[in-house]
Order: C-alpha cells, then sequence, then structure tokens
C-alpha cells in the first residue's frame, strides 16, 4: 500500500502548504502527518533521515519510494502516484 | 574558619573547664592532647551551629561513656563517631549529617594501598600515586554526594537511577578541547608552575609546551584532555623539515603522551588529537601564528603540505606502535571525513594508509563532519559541535575552548522495569529523572562557579587566568551531558524485543531518543544551560547498574541482562548500541546505530569489533566511504584484540591463552574497553563480560 508521510512543524511558516496538499490528496493516497517537535513525529523523522520540514515521502510496502524537500506540485505527487 | 567564640549559659554540672581524668586524644593533627570535652562542644557550635546547651550535653554524655567504656586508646574519629551517635538518640539526624567524618574503613585503605586495582577505570594503574588518586576521589565522592548534591540526587544515584559521574573529581570540570594557538600565543603560563615560559621558537619546544599544558589540564578537569586539528597547528612550525624529522617530532609527541604515567594518579593523560588531511573551511582563512607566537604573515590554507605531512608522520608511528610492538593508548587520533576531504588531492592515499593503521593497530577513530558539520572530536565520543559564533572564533583560534562541566547517566532499562508495561508511566518516569538530573547539573555548575569566583586564590586558579581577556574557562560555553546506558534492555522488557528484532522495536527506541532530545532542548530553555545528550562512555555505568538492578528488580533484571547471571559477569549494553553479541553485518550495524546519532548532539559512536581478523586497508577504507555516504553515523573505530607477552615481550593478533611465541602464560591481553585501547586485566567483571559477547566481524563482511 503506498502512503505519503508528510513532516512539519508548527513554527515552520513553509508547513501549512505540504499540509494543504496532503488533504487535497488523501482521496487517492493514505496521508500520514508527523509533527517533528514530538517525540513520535521526531522518531520516524529520523527513520527517513528527514532534515528540514516540510519533507514528504513516499512510502509502498515500508519502502521509501520518493522524497520531496520542501512542498512539491500537485501534479508532480499525481504523476509519481 | 575561626571557632564561634560564645559565652555559654549552661547548667553548672557541665561548665567544669576541663575533667580530671587523664585521657589523651589521638587528633586529626597528628598530635596526642589531653582530654578536653570542650573541644567537642566548640567543634559542634563552629560546624552545626547546634544550641550551646545541647552540645554541652552531648559532650558530657560522651564524655561519661569513655570512663565508663575504658578506652585506652582514644582517637578523634572514635569521639566524633561517639559524639554522632549520641546526636542520633536525641533525634538530631540533621546535626548528625553535618556532623559527619569522611574516609575509609581501615580494611578498604590496606585493600586499596595493597592489593586492589581501580576497576572503575581501566587507565588507572595500580601504585602508590594511584592508591593516592582513590583516597582522595573516596572522600571527595562523599563529600561532593553530602555537600554539593541535594539530597534526592544523591540518593539517585545510590539507588542507580543515575550515576553521577566522576564524583571524586568534584572539584573539577569534566573534560575540554581547545585549540594549540593559546599555547603558540602565549608561551606556557600554568598558575601552578614556578616559571612562565614565552611562546615557543621551534617545533621541540612547542611539543613540550603542549605536554606540560595537557598534563596541567589533566590536573583541572577529571577526564578527556582534545586538542583540536593537531596537525594544522603544528604545520607553521614544521616548514622544511625533513620526513624523518617529522617523524621524530611525532613519535616524541605520541610517547609523551602515553608515558605520562608520572602525571596525576599515575594515570597517562586520557587525550585526543583531532587530525584533518585538509584544511578545514573554517580555518582555511585564519591567519597563522609561528615561532615566537607571532603572525607568518599566511593563513593555515597556506600549510597544507606540512600538515598533511605531520598527518602521514603521525600514523606511520601508529602503525608501528611501541617498541613491543602494542598498539599506543593515547593519544587517539580522530580522523575527520569531510566532503572537502574526498576533494582533496592524495585523499586516498591518507584514507588508505589511516585504514591499514586501523586494521593493524586500531588506533584511527573515523569522525564525520557532513554538510556543514564542524566539530572537536574527544573523550570516548564526546564531540563538541561549533555553532555559528564558534566558527567566528575560528579567526581567533586561541578562544576556542570547550568544555563539557558533568556528565549523568539515566538508567533507561530500571524506567521500564518500573513502568509495567505502560508507556505513559515510561515517559512519566523518564521526564521526571531527566528533571532531576538537569537538577543536578545546576548543581555541580553552582559549586564550580564558587570554585572559579575565587579567582587566582583558589583550586581552580589556572582555569581563571586571563590570557585574551576571559578567563581560560568558558563557563558560558560549557555543555550539561546527559547519558543513557541500555535502551536495548529498556525496550526489550518493555515490548518483548531487542532493538535489532523489529522496527516496532527499533521505532519504540528512536521514540525514547526523541524524547530524550526534545526534553534536553526544553530543559535548555527552561535553565538557559546547555543540556546535550551523549552517549556515556559507561565504563563502569553499564556494570553498576546491571548490578543493582540485579539487586533491586531481581525478576526483571534476569530477562534483560547481557552476560552471565550466575557469577556476576552482567552489564546492560552501552548507550544506543545494538546487542554487542549478535551477529549483524556491520554495514546494516552501522546504519541502524547512526539513525539515532543526530539526536544525540553530543557524540556517538559505532564500533566494529575485529578480533583476529585483519581486513586489508582498501576494504576499511571503501567501508569508511559508505559509512560516510550512506549513513548519518557519528563516529566509527574497527578494534582488533592483541596478546602481549611479559616474558618475552613480543606482540600477536588476537586474544590468545598463552603467548604464540614463547608459550608463556604471563600475558596481557589488549583491546578497546569502551573508547580508547587498554588492558583487559584492568577492567571491571561487566566489561569481561562484554567482551566475551562481542561478535568479531570476518575480514569479507568489511569492505
Amino acid at each position: 500500500m503506498k502512503i505519503i508521510k508528510i513532516f512539519t512543524q508548527p513554527l515552520c511558516p513553509a508547513c501549512p502548504p505540504a499540509k494543504e496538499l496532503g488533504e487535497r490528496l488523501k482521496e487517492s493516497v493514505k496521508i500520514e502527518y508527523f509533527d517533528v517537535s514530538t517525540p513520535d513525529g521526531l522518531a520516524e523523522a529520523r527513520l527517513y533521515n528527514i532534515m528540514s520540514t516540510p519533507t514528504l515521502v513516499l512510502v509502498e510496502d515500508n519502502k521509501e519510494i520518493q522524497t520531496w524537500i520542501g512542498t512539491p506540485r500537485e501534479e508532480e505527487v499525481k504523476k509519481t502516484l | 574558619m575561626k571557632p564561634r567564640q560564645e559565652k555559654l549559659d549552661l547548667p553548672k554540672e557541665f561548665i567544669s573547664d576541663v575533667t580530671d581524668i587523664a585521657l589523651f586524644v589521638r587528633t586529626s593533627d597528628e598530635e596526642v592532647k589531653k582530654w578536653d570535652k570542650q573541644k567537642i562542644i566548640e567543634s559542634l557550635l563552629r560546624e552545626t551551629k547546634i544550641k550551646p546547651g545541647i552540645a554541652a550535653r552531648v559532650a558530657a554524655e560522651v564524655e561519661r561513656k569513655i570512663i565508663d567504656y575504658k578506652i585506652k586508646v582514644v582517637t578523634a574519629p572514635l569521639v566524633r563517631e561517639l559524639v554522632n551517635a549520641e546526636l542520633l538518640s536525641r533525634g538530631l539526624e540533621k546535626t548528625r549529617k553535618k556532623y559527619t567524618r569522611l574516609g575509609a574503613p581501615l580494611y578498604d585503605v590496606e585493600n586499596i594501598i595493597v592489593s586492589q586495582r581501580n576497576k572503575d577505570n581501566a587507565n588507572v594503574p595500580h601504585g602508590p600515586e594511584a592508591t593516592n588518586l582513590t583516597l582522595a576521589e573516596k572522600i571527595k565522592k562523599e563529600y561532593a554526594l553530602l555537600n554539593v548534591f541535594s539530597q534526592d540526587a544523591a540518593d539517585a544515584h545510590l539507588r542507580g537511577d543515575i550515576h553521577i559521574h566522576d564524583l571524586g573529581m568534584i572539584d573539577r570540570p569534566y573534560c575540554c578541547g581547545q585549540n594549540m594557538d593559546y599555547i603558540k600565543k602565549f608561551g606556557l603560563d600554568c598558575a601552578t608552575l614556578i616559571s612562565q615560559a614565552g611562546p615557543a621558537k621551534h617545533a621541540e619546544v612547542l611539543i613540550a609546551h603542549l605536554m606540560k599544558f595537557s598534563a596541567s589540564l589533566q590536573c583541572n578537569f577529571a577526564g578527556a584532555i582534545g586538542w583540536d586539528a593537531i596537525n594544522l597547528f603544528l604545520a607553521p612550525f614544521l616548514v622544511g623539515r625533513s620526513k624523518k624529522e617529522l617523524k621524530q617530532l611525532a613519535q616524541v609527541l605520541i610517547y609523551e603522551f602515553n608515558q605520562q604515567a608520572v602525571a596525576r594518579g599515575g594515570q597517562a593523560i586520557f587525550s585526543d588529537i583531532n587530525v584533518y588531511w585538509e584544511v578545514p573551511k573554517h580555518f582555511a582563512d585564519t591567519r597563522a601564528i609561528g615561532p615566537g607566537g607571532k603572525y607568518t604573515g599566511k593563513k593555515y590554507k597556506d600549510y597544507e603540505k606540512e600538515a598533511q605531512n605531520f598527518a602521514m608522520a603521525l600514523f606511520e608511528n601508529y602503525l608501528e606502535g611501541d617498541s613491543a610492538g602494542r598498539p599506543f593508548f593515547w593519544p587517539k587520533p580522530n580522523v575527520h571525513m569531510t566532503e572537502k576531504l574526498f576533494q582533496t588531492p592524495d585523499h586516498n592515499k591518507f584514507l588508505n594508509f589511516i585504514s591499514e593503521v586501523a586494521s593493524s593497530k586500531g588506533n584511527t577513530y573515523y569522525v564525520f563532519d557532513r554538510g556543514e558539520t564542524a566539530k572537536i572530536s574527544e573523550c570516548c565520543r564526546l564531540a563538541f559541535k561549533l555553532g555559528k559564533d564558534d566558527l567566528k572564533d575560528a579567526k581567533t583560534p586561541w578562544k576556542m575552548r570547550y568544555s563539557a562541566m558533568q556528565n549523568i547517566t539515566i538508567n533507561l532499562p530500571r524506567i521500564a522495569y518500573r513502568a509495567r508495561g505502560k508507556d505513559e508511566l515510561l515517559f512519566a518516569y523518564l521526564t521526571n529523572l531527566m528533571e532531576l538530573v538537569a537538577k543536578a547539573h545546576r548543581q555541580k555548575r553552582l559549586f564550580i562557579g564558587r570554585l572559579l569566583n575565587m579567582g587566582q586564590k583558589g583550586p581552580l586558579a589556572f582555569l581563571t587566568i586571563k590570557r585574551d581577556g576571559e578567563p581560560y574557562y568558558r563557563l558560558h560555553k560549557a555543555s550539561h551531558l546527559i547519558g543513557m546506558v541500555g535502551l536495548n534492555e529498556m525496550i526489550q522488557y518493555h515490548i518483548g524485543q531487542e532493538l535489532h528484532e523489529s522496527i516496532d522495536a527499533l521505532k519504540f527506541g528512536l521514540k525514547v531518543i526523541a524524547h530524550m532530545n526534545l526534553t534536553a532542548e526544553k530543559l535548555s530553555k527552561t535553565y538557559g544551560l546547555n543540556f546535550n545528550l551523549e552517549q556515556s562512555p559507561a565504563e563502569t555505568t553499564a556494570y553498576r547498574f546491571a548490578k543493582l538492578d540485579r539487586r533491586e528488580y531481581p525478576r526483571q533484571a534476569v530477562k534483560v541482562l547481557k552476560g552471565n547471571v550466575s557469577n556476576d559477569e552482567i552489564y546492560y549494553t552501552n548507550s544506543t548500541l545494538l546487542n554487542l553479541g549478535v551477529s549483524i553485518d556491520p554495514i546494516e550495524r552501522v546504519k541502524t546505530e547512526g539513525i539515532f546519532h543526530p539526536l544525540i548532539n553530543a557524540g556517538s559512536i559505532s564500533h566494529i569489533w575485529l578480533g583476529e581478523s585483519r581486513p586489508p586497508a582498501e576494504g576499511l577504507a571503501n567501508f569508511v566511504k559508505k559509512t560516510f555516504q550512506q549513513t548519518t553515523n557519528d563516529q566509527i573505530a574497527f578494534s582488533p584484540e592483541f596478546t602481549n607477552c611479559n616474558d618475552c615481550n613480543k606482540t600477536a593478533r588476537g586474544l590468545k591463552e598463552k603467548c604464540s611465541f614463547c608459550g608463556s602464560k604471563n600475558i596481557d591481553a589488549i583491546t578497546r574497553v569502551t573508547g580508547y585501547f587498554s588492558r583487559t586485566s584492568m577492567w571491571n567483571k561487566g566489561k569481561i563480560a562484554e567482551l566475551k559477547d562481542r561478535y568479531r566481524n570476518s575480514v569479507d563482511k568489511i569492505n
């Protein structure tokens, strides 16, 4: 199964567009949000070596398929899906 | 302090100034004095602020007991014991605490002096200097727990919830990392030295200054003494020197560090030298200081060739080892792997050469500085990461003086035992302990601050010397380390699997360390101090926690303890490491352990145990490149094992039952204990158990 993991944090000004993109994509793919200012979010971020927010990771069957640092265009994500 | 003079308003029976008993007391001042109970009253008033009437009653009662018991030899310690017993019988526990005498039982002192090696630290030999150190540490440890730390922190240490490191060196900060330009610019100016030397004019003198300065630092810090980019900062003194001369100079430096068994406690200086093949970006345009403390008119980037030649000379010596072919224990060479290194000409030649040393003798530590990271590396794995201000200081490198004030480690498995499988409890206990750790750190800082405030008249005079406008010890830069032991066993108990056994176990382990990281950040903001996580070396702590949990939580601990429970050779896996005994592909181990490293700001390491195998240098170099490019690991070291014969003085590869050359059983095993080489005969039981468990990697796995 494909999942897009979206990594954000509350004080990051560039993060709201990533969350909005997640809302638009949720009909076509499972979306999981991670706040890296929490232990759960930070732990998950370490698994994918996330160094900045926002970052989106497309995972299929626990394998990392694609990583976007910053918010990508919706079409680009859909094309990859 | 002068005794408080008070006019006592006492009942008549207590006023008799001197008793007429013919009794003498062997005092603490090496005198025999006539019995005078007034001395008890005076000392009670001076030390405990007890009410004069009670002091007089206590003194009278003690005098009565001494007479009744017909004691023939009265010593000051005995009198104090009787006074303390009397105070307790009157319910005056707080007063007794203030009146405590610190010291050691005769039996223990005999043991320490005659037969007992200090197993807390494999770098402490057995000899009169070493036992002086052990005995002094014993008293200072008691003092620290009674007088520096609050009772809750001291009790948490004694129970084994936390471990406050180096309590026996309570009156010093933990460790330090600095730059040689300080000595080059200011010469040798140590508060405790009788004479003062100006800046060195020759490389030989500079190395002598470096040694003396390191020894002085050892007397003022509990642990490691680190030097940054040593080959680069020596370079202006090496212009025109032949390769033979460079090798000789490097040899002097290495031998001097190894043969300082005349220093504090007969203990060689725990020393680190940071080495770069390239000129690091932050020092490239810094004005170089040369002979006589004068600017040479060049920048450090202009000394790349000399710095590289000296780096090679250092490793030629490490490759040879000492005259018996043993690896040098000190100074630890921490070689920085940076993006720039891999773009610098001849880096492959250098990388292969230091990897040959790693394979042959194990000395090389590979420190990974990815992206814009720059740091000074030292101790078993500690790193002082350089922030923006520090990188500005790189233009005036003598200012680059960093320190960790103290290290306190948390017993993670015990938290899991207490949480009984409940996540909320586990994180709540962890948060509470971290707050207590922060409290203990502030108490140590307050104490050291008091000593530093005494300036040149105080015990830390050396650290208060102001040669560049601020004291040598830059308190505002001090880091406060929070360590962890036994993440693997904590997770194993809490969710039933070890870190390497499932992704869920690994994720939960990451969550614990992420929680610690965020809590440390929060504590830093709350108290305005730098709290940083570090993988504690835990040479003693991993054993101490295991022993205490075996006693206090036997039912729980027995399920996860590593080693052999039946003979007390037990331990917890250090910090966030994976189980040392399981066979995991080495690059997978380095990769998985490395996932934790960015959460542990003040330093981490992965060990690859080699045992007898001796992989080719190219394979090791390739492994190092992969580690740099494909992992987030902070630091790795390869650890071979050796057997040195005390009869024929030859050294063989591997741990042997007897000498491979002459068959003698009078041998010493040598390998890495936590982050440094030492003889295994000086290790504690926990580390011996770990040594037996370590999974040794075969040659074909490392490439």
